[in-house]
C-alpha cells in the first residue's frame, strides 16, 4: 500500500473476501446461476418471486434495518 | 395476411424471470403459423406496449393485468395460436423454458432455494448476492443481503437514486463492496459474473461504471496474450454527482490491496466532473499504475500525474498490457494488428464496391459503451456523427426525427427497448435498424458489434445471418453493395466458440475484427476510399 492510501484495512474488510473468488447467491434470473454452475462457481439459485418477497413481514425487516 | 386471430390468457400472481419470458415467447414465435407473441408482466407500460403491437385484443383486456400478473398475447392462424397458448401453459408452468427431462430442477450441484436463509444454510459462506429481479423490489432485498454480509451485484435497472445512495452508504457502513444498480459485468479471480467474457487470469484489474467497456478492454488484453486479475462493475450511475463514485472508489482500493494486480484499468463512460476528478485524485495514491479511459469526455478532465490516459478503450487496453508487459504500445498495438490480419485488400474492394451516393455509416451497437468508442473514433475521420448518447463532439440524435448522415446508435437505450429485451439477449430489435439502414440507399456501411462471454446470446452470429444474407442479396439484386464491418467482443475461451462466430460473419462478407475502435477505423477506410 502507498503512503497516503486510504485503504488501510481493505484487507480486514469482508468485500475483501471476494479477491479470493465469489461464492454466489443469484437472486431472480436463472441464467445468470447456470453460467456460474458452468463454471464450477459455488453458487445457489434463490427462485425469487415478488409475493414470496412481500410473505417476509415488513415490520420485521424495518425492525432489523434499525438493529443492524 | 388474412385469417389471423390474436388470443391469450393473464397468468393470475405469477412471476417468471425477464430472460425465461423472453425465451419462451421467442419459443412461441418459432412456431409454424404464429406472426407474433409476446410474454410480458401487466404492468401499464407493457399493456400499453401490447396494445401498440395489436397483441391486447378485448378480452384480455378485459380480463384487467396487474403488474402482479403474467400476460401471455399471441398472434397467427387460429389453429397455431391454440397450440402456442398451450404451449405457453406448459412451459410457464414447468418453470423452464424448454424441455428439461435431462435435467433436475434443484441438486446438489445445482441447488435451488426459496430464502435467502436457506441459501445460506445451503452455502455459509457466500460472500456475494447477483441480484436480478425488477427494480422496485431490489432495495429490501438488497438490504437483507446486506445484513446478512453479502457484497452486492445487481444486475437490475428502474432502481431509484436514492435508493442506490441508500444501499451504498449501507454498504460502506458495512466495509461491503456493491456493484451496481444496473451493473451488467464482474469478474473476481476468473470467475464472471452476469455478462462476462472468459478470460486468462492475469495482472490487469478493472473497475468502471461501463459494462461492455470493461468486456471490451478485458477481452482485448486477452488478446494481447495478458490476463485480468479483477473485473469490478460500478453500475452507471456512480460517477453522477448523487453516488459520487463510492463503488469506483471502493474498487480501488480492493485492487491497490490485491497482490495480483499490477495494473489498474478505470473505465467510465461521461461522468460528473467532480466525480471524475475525485476519481482521479484517488487514482493518483495508488502504488500501481493506472490507466483512464473516460470514454467521450470534454478535454478538460485533469491531467498530469502517474495515471496515463486512454481516449478509446482499445488504447486502455493496449496501455495497460504495455505497462505489464514493458513494452512499447506500438508493439502491443502491432499484436492486436495481427490478429485481425490484413484487410487492406479486402478494405479496398469493398471501398470499390460501393456506388458514389452511398456516403455514410451506419453504427448499430448493443454495447453502449462500444457505441460511443466508434463514434469519437469516426468522427475525426468522417466529420459530423449523430448518436443517441452524450458525448463531446457527437451531435446528439432523437430517433424520432429520422436518421441522416452519419449516424451510431446504443440500440440498449430505452429508446429503442420499451420494455422489449436488450438486444444483446434478443437479436430481433437489432434486426429492424438494419433493414432500416440498407433500405437508405445513402447508407454504405454498417458496423456491427457482437459480444460473446457467459450470460450473453448463445449465438449471436448466427442469430443476425439471416438479416445480413437478406441485405446483401437485396442490395446485390438492386445493383449495389452493402459493406459489413463486425466487431466481435470475444476470446478463444468464450462459450460460444469465437472461431465458429468468426466464420459465421466472414461467410456472409463482412470485415471481421476483434477491436471496435479498428472496427471504426475499417468503416472510415471503405467509405473514404484507401488512403487513410
Amino acid at each position: 500500500m502507498s503512503a497516503g492510501s486510504e485503504n488501510r484495512g481493505v484487507t480486514e474488510k469482508p468485500m475483501a473476501s471476494l479477491l479470493a473468488g465469489a461464492r454466489v447467491v443469484s437472486i431472480g434470473v436463472a441464467d445468470f446461476a447456470e453460467a456460474l454452475w458452468s463454471q464450477e462457481v459455488p453458487c445457489v439459485h434463490l427462485d425469487w418471486s415478488p409475493h414470496a418477497a412481500e410473505a417476509h413481514d415488513p415490520d420485521i425487516r424495518a425492525l432489523l434495518d434499525r438493529l443492524l | 395476411m388474412s385469417g389471423l386471430v390474436t388470443r391469450g390468457f393473464v397468468g393470475r400472481n405469477l412471476y417468471r424471470d425477464s430472460v425465461f419470458l423472453l425465451r419462451v415467447s421467442t419459443r412461441l414465435r418459432d412456431l409454424g403459423g404464429i406472426e407474433q407473441a409476446e410474454i410480458l408482466t401487466g404492468t401499464p407500460s407493457n399493456l400499453e406496449a401490447l396494445r401498440g403491437q395489436d397483441l391486447l385484443p378485448r378480452a384480455l383486456a378485459d380480463a384487467r393485468p396487474g403488474p402482479s400478473d403474467l400476460v401471455v398475447a399471441v398472434r397467427g392462424q387460429a389453429g397455431s395460436v391454440e397450440q402456442a397458448l398451450r404451449e405457453a401453459h406448459r412451459l410457464i408452468d414447468a418453470g423452464q423454458p424448454y424441455d428439461a427431462e435431462d435435467r433436475e430442477l434443484s441438486s446438489a450441484k445445482r441447488p435451488v432455494v426459496r430464502s435467502l436463509g436457506d441459501a445460506l444454510d445451503v452455502l455459509p459462506d457466500a460472500n456475494l448476492a447477483l441480484i436480478s429481479i425488477p427494480g422496485p423490489h431490489v432495495r429490501d432485498e438488497a438490504m437483507a443481503a446486506l445484513r446478512r454480509g453479502l457484497n452486492l451485484l445487481i444486475f437490475s435497472s428502474n432502481v431509484g437514486l436514492e435508493d442506490e445512495v441508500a444501499i451504498k452508504r449501507e454498504a460502506a457502513r458495512r466495509g461491503l463492496l456493491v456493484m451496481g444498480p444496473d451493473c451488467g459485468t464482474a469478474m473476481f479471480r476468473g470467475s464472471g459474473l452476469a455478462f462476462a467474457n472468459a478470460v486468462r487470469n492475469g495482472p490487469v484489474g478493472l473497475v468502471g461504471a461501463s459494462g461492455t467497456g470493461l468486456q471490451q478492454v478485458s477481452t482485448l488484453v486477452h488478446l494481447c496474450g495478458s490476463g485480468v486479475s479483477h473485473i469490478i462493475g460500478t453500475g452507471s450511475r456512480d460517477v453522477g454527482p448523487d453516488v459520487g463514485g463510492l463503488t469506483t472508489l471502493a474498487g480501488l482500493d480492493l485492487l491497490e490491496s490485491d497482490p495480483g494486480t499490477r495494473v489498474v484499468v478505470i473505465v467510465s463512460k461521461p461522468s460528473h466532473p467532480e466525480t471524475a476528478t475525485r476519481i482521479l485524485e484517488r487514482a493518483q495514491l495508488i502504488g500501481k499504475p493506472v490507466v483512464a479511459c473516460f470514454l467521450g469526455a470534454e478535454r478538460a478532465m485533469a491531467r498530469g500525474g502517474p495515471t496515463v490516459h486512454a481516449a478509446t478503450l482499445e488504447e486502455a487496453a493496449l496501455n495497460a498490457v504495455s505497462l505489464v508487459e514493458e513494452k512499447a504500445v506500438d508493439e502491443v498495438r502491432a499484436l492486436v494488428a495481427a490478429i485481425d490480419g490484413n484487410q487492406e485488400d479486402f478494405v479496398e474492394m469493398e471501398a470499390a464496391s460501393l456506388a458514389r451516393g452511398q456516403r455514410f455509416v451506419r453504427g448499430l451497437y448493443c454495447g453502449g459503451s462500444l457505441a460511443i468508442e466508434a463514434a469519437i473514433v469516426l468522427a475525426p475521420l468522417l466529420g459530423a456523427i449523430s448518436g443517441n448518447f452524450r458525448a463531446a463532439g457527437i451531435r446528439s440524435l432523437d430517433v424520432s426525427d429520422g436518421i441522416v448522415g452519419h449516424a451510431v446508435l446504443d440500440l440498449g437505450d430505452e429508446s429503442f427497448t420499451r420494455g422489449r429485451p436488450h438486444p444483446m439477449l434478443a437479436p430481433g430489435l437489432r434486426d429492424e435498424q438494419i433493414l432500416a439502414a440498407a433500405g437508405d440507399e445513402a447508407v454504405g456501411v454498417i458496423s456491427l458489434d457482437f459480444l460473446l462471454g457467459y450470460g450473453a446470446h448463445p449465438d449471436p452470429a448466427g442469430a443476425a445471418a439471416p438479416v445480413l444474407r437478406q441485405i446483401r442479396q437485396s442490395a446485390a439484386d438492386k445493383g449495389r453493395h452493402i459493406s459489413i464491418v463486425a466487431t466481435i467482443c470475444g476470446t478463444d475461451r468464450d462459450p460460444q466458440g469465437l472461431a465458429g462466430q468468426e466464420g459465421i460473419l466472414r461467410d456472409i462478407g463482412a470485415v471481421v475484427t476483434h477491436s471496435n475502435a479498428n472496427g471504426a477505423r475499417i468503416a472510415a477506410r471503405i467509405l473514404r476510399g484507401v488512403g487513410l
